[in-house]
């Protein structure tokens, strides 16, 4: 026993190694850490100022699944694709997520589903059993791809995990947040006002949102959306989540808190009573202040995509 | 040690495997739908043009053949906005520079690769890194996991 735990240990250190400052994640609680001493500066319409240019340079383990399930998933991969996965070059990645990693440490109470306490999204069973098909056979029509990887909207929360195309803006306009996401061109404008929603027929990629500031945090209602996006997938999180779908009743309540000048803390809970049995939540650090000079760039998601080409031999997304 | 400990041990291990394992596997574009693992292919060949075009760059080059003939091959590169940040651009890569490139071969058998390494005539490597999401561990670069 001793020796094994001590085996444990040393590749404990070695993969803690390997992946920077991570930590150790603790699932299912859920307490802030934010500085409530910290004071932001005001707009004129005195909404705290958050402006500016983010980034989201933190990858974490967002569910709970048991070893079981990522061996399952994998010998499913395998059998797609050959040989095991795993690598990946720094090429790829931004250097805040890479050489630059100590620079961005991970804060305390870093969570992924931070509700229910099992940090297991509470699927009802058949969606479940849906979900873990699709996760199982990603690549078998092109409905089952990732709206992402046929450079179509994410959804929300979706949009709001790390990725290969890292730039978040936040503009505040006098009663409005309007966000640009570098990736898609996607971007969401958040009236502050009471007015009410869209009416229950027009469905959104990004949903209808809503918002007000409750101090220093800012609390965004999203209704309206597709069912065509997923809550999580396999950027931002592992791959096991792909097909982690809902319907077009989702709920969406996000609270961005501002931690201090630099950084904002997520949580988004989650309610659809179509394919959850109850409402969950995630928590996670979203934005820190992108490094000097950075911009976002243009990104024409279909001008070079050919996943839909080299899967099925044709071009139609 | 007593049981507590211990715990605490198994789980800081899990966590931080998962953490690693997460790390590697992130993915924009579907590897495992668009390559094949099981065809590695190495082609030494000269640039004869490079998309710097999202989600991901393309690099184009021809490959001499021992007959004197040439063959065409589509090398699928990474993402050029966060390559751009990272100090490539448009002049990294130019015309006619001879390059060895390592990858896996399209499912569709066509001659278009996944590029996993581009190597420079200076030795300088450049992992283009669209197999980093997917593509089969194999050594070839210290950091994969």
């Amino acid at each position: 026993m001793k020796n094994i735990l001590f085996a444990l240990l040393a590749l404990s250190i070695l993969f803690i190694g390997i992946a920077g400052n991570n930590p150790a994640f603790v699932f299912g609680q859920d307490s802030s850490a934010t500085d409530e001493s910290w004071e932001p500066n005001r707009r004129a319409d005195g909404q705290p100022d958050i402006q500016g240019i983010y980034i989201n340079p933190w990858v974490f383990t967002i569910e709970n699944y048991t070893d079981q399930e990522r061996e399952e998933f994998r010998q499913a991969m395998i059998e797609h694709r050959g040989p095991e996965t795993g690598a990946y070059d720094f090429d790829w990645l931004e250097q805040s997520t890479t050489e630059r990693r100590a620079d961005y440490p991970y804060p305390d109470n870093f969570y992924g589903v931070s509700k229910p306490t099992s940090g297991r999204i509470p699927w009802q069973d058949w969606a479940f059993q849906k979900k873990k098909y699709l996760s199982h056979h990603p690549y078998e029509k092109r409905e089952f791809f990732d709206s992402r990887i046929r450079c179509l909207p994410a959804g929300t929360p979706r949009g709001f995990f790390w990725s290969f195309y890292n730039g978040w803006q936040i503009l505040q306009p006098p009663g409005y947040v309007v966000i640009l996401y570098e990736h898609n061109h996607l971007y969401r404008v958040i009236p502050l006002d009471d007015s009410p929603h869209l009416g229950k027929d027009i469905n959104l990629w990004m949903g209808d949102s809503r918002g007000h500031w409750e101090g220093n945090t800012l609390v965004v209602d999203v209704t309206n959306l597709t069912d065509k996006t997923w809550v999580i997938g396999e950027l931002g999180g592992e791959g096991i989540h792909i097909g982690s779908f809902h319907s077009e009743d989702i709920h969406v309540v996000e609270r961005f808190t501002i931690v201090d000048k630099d950084n904002i803390d997520y949580e988004v809970t989650i309610e659809d009573p179509n394919v959850f049995t109850e409402p969950w939540s995630m928590k996670y650090r979203v934005f820190t202040r992108a490094p000097k000079d950075y911009v976002l760039f243009e990104y024409a998601c279909h001008e070079g995509n050919r996943t839909m080409e080299l899967t099925f031999g044709d071009t139609r997304d | 040690m007593n049981l507590k400990q211990a715990a605490f041990l198994v789980s800081f291990t899990v966590t931080a495997l998962m953490t690693a394992w997460t790390l590697s596997v992130n993915a924009h574009h579907a590897f495992t739908a668009e390559f094949d693992g099981t065809k590695p292919v190495q082609l030494s060949g000269v640039v004869t043009r490079m998309d710097w075009v999202n989600p991901h760059s393309w690099i184009y080059i021809d490959v001499p053949q021992a007959d004197g003939s040439v063959v065409k091959w589509e090398i699928e590169a990474g993402a050029p906005n966060a390559m751009f940040r990272r100090g490539w651009n448009k002049n990294s890569i130019p015309v006619g520079t001879e390059i060895v490139v390592e990858g896996y071969r399209a499912k569709n058998g066509k001659n278009i690769a996944n590029g996993r390494n581009v190597t420079f005539p200076d030795g300088r490597k450049m992992f283009v890194g669209s197999s980093g999401t997917g593509a089969p561990v194999d050594g070839a670069d210290p950091t994969e996991r």
